[in-house]
C-alpha cells in the first residue's frame, strides 16, 4: 500500500469511528433522562449560577430549576447536540494534520475533551443569557421569546464552535510535526 | 513541489466549512429526516438556525479572507 492509500484508509477510519461515535450518544440521548446527563447538567447550572448569581436546586429525574427566575435547566438543555457537532467537526476537520494511527487515536482523545469542555462553557454562556432574556422578557417583532431563545442559542453555540475549530486548527498547524 | 509550509493555508478556507456542515447536519438536516418536518415548530427553528449560522459562517470567512490577504 503506498503513504497516499494508507493515509487515505487511515482517515476512512478515522471518519467511521466518528460517525459510530455520534450516532451511539446520539441514540444515548434520546434515551437518557436528567440523572444520566448530570455530567452535563451539572457543571452548566453550576457555573450559570456563578455567572447570573440565579440558584439553580435539583429536581431530581427533571433538572435544576430556580423557583425565583422560574427558569429549569432540563435534559433537553444539556447541549447533547452541541457536544456531537464539536467532537464530530474537530475529529474531521483536523482528520487531515494526522498521518499515523496513533495521531488519530490523540486527535479522537483530544476531540472529546475539547468538546466536553466546549460543551458546558458554551452551554453556561447561552442559559447565563437566556435567564437575562427570560427575566427582562425581551421580544422583538416577528421574534417571540421563545424565537429569541432559539436564535440566541444558536448564536452563542455557534460562535463557540468557530472559536474552538479555529483553535484547535492554529494548535495543529503550530505543533505539526511528522506525526500529526 | 509544493512547499510543506503551504499546506495549510490551501486547506484553511474549505476547512472553515465543517463546523457549519456538521452544525446543520446534526441540528436541522438529521431530524428533518427523522420526521420533525410535521412539526410546525421546526421550520421556524431551521430558518433560524440556517440563518444565525450562515451569517456567521459568512463573516467568518469573510475576516479569514481579509487576514489571509494582509499576510
Amino acid at each position: 500500500m503506498t503513504p497516499v492509500a494508507r493515509s487515505r484508509a487511515g482517515s476512512a477510519a478515522l471518519a467511521a469511528v466518528v460517525l459510530a461515535i455520534t450516532w451511539s450518544l446520539k441514540r444515548f440521548y434520546s434515551a437518557a433522562g436528567s440523572d444520566q446527563l448530570q455530567w452535563l447538567l451539572a457543571p452548566t447550572a453550576w457555573l450559570v449560577s456563578l455567572a447570573t448569581g440565579v440558584a439553580f436546586d435539583l429536581e431530581p429525574h427533571h433538572g435544576y430549576l430556580s423557583r425565583g427566575s422560574m427558569f429549569e435547566i432540563a435534559p433537553a438543555c444539556a447541549g447533547v447536540n452541541f457536544l456531537i457537532v464539536a467532537f464530530a467537526s474537530l475529529a474531521l476537520g483536523l482528520a487531515h494534520a494526522c498521518t499515523t494511527a496513533r495521531a488519530r487515536v490523540t486527535l479522537l482523545a483530544a476531540s472529546a475533551a475539547a468538546a466536553y469542555a466546549a460543551t458546558v462553557l458554551a452551554n453556561a454562556s447561552r442559559i447565563a443569557l437566556a435567564v437575562r432574556l427570560h427575566e427582562a422578557g425581551a421580544s422583538w417583532g416577528a421574534l417571540t421569546p421563545a424565537r429569541l431563545h432559539c436564535a440566541e442559542g444558536v448564536a452563542v453555540y455557534f460562535l463557540f464552535l468557530l472559536a474552538v475549530f479555529a483553535a484547535a486548527t492554529k494548535l495543529a498547524e503550530s505543533r505539526r510535526a511528522p506525526a500529526c | 513541489m509544493r512547499p510543506p509550509a503551504d499546506a495549510p493555508r490551501r486547506h484553511r478556507t474549505p476547512l472553515v466549512l465543517v463546523p457549519w456542515l456538521v452544525y446543520v447536519g446534526v441540528t436541522v438536516v438529521a431530524p428533518a429526516i427523522n420526521g420533525a418536518v410535521r412539526d410546525p415548530v421546526f421550520a421556524a427553528h431551521a430558518v433560524i438556525t440556517l440563518g444565525v449560522s450562515g451569517a456567521i459562517t459568512l463573516l467568518w470567512l469573510a475576516a479569514v479572507v481579509v487576514v489571509q490577504s494582509g499576510k
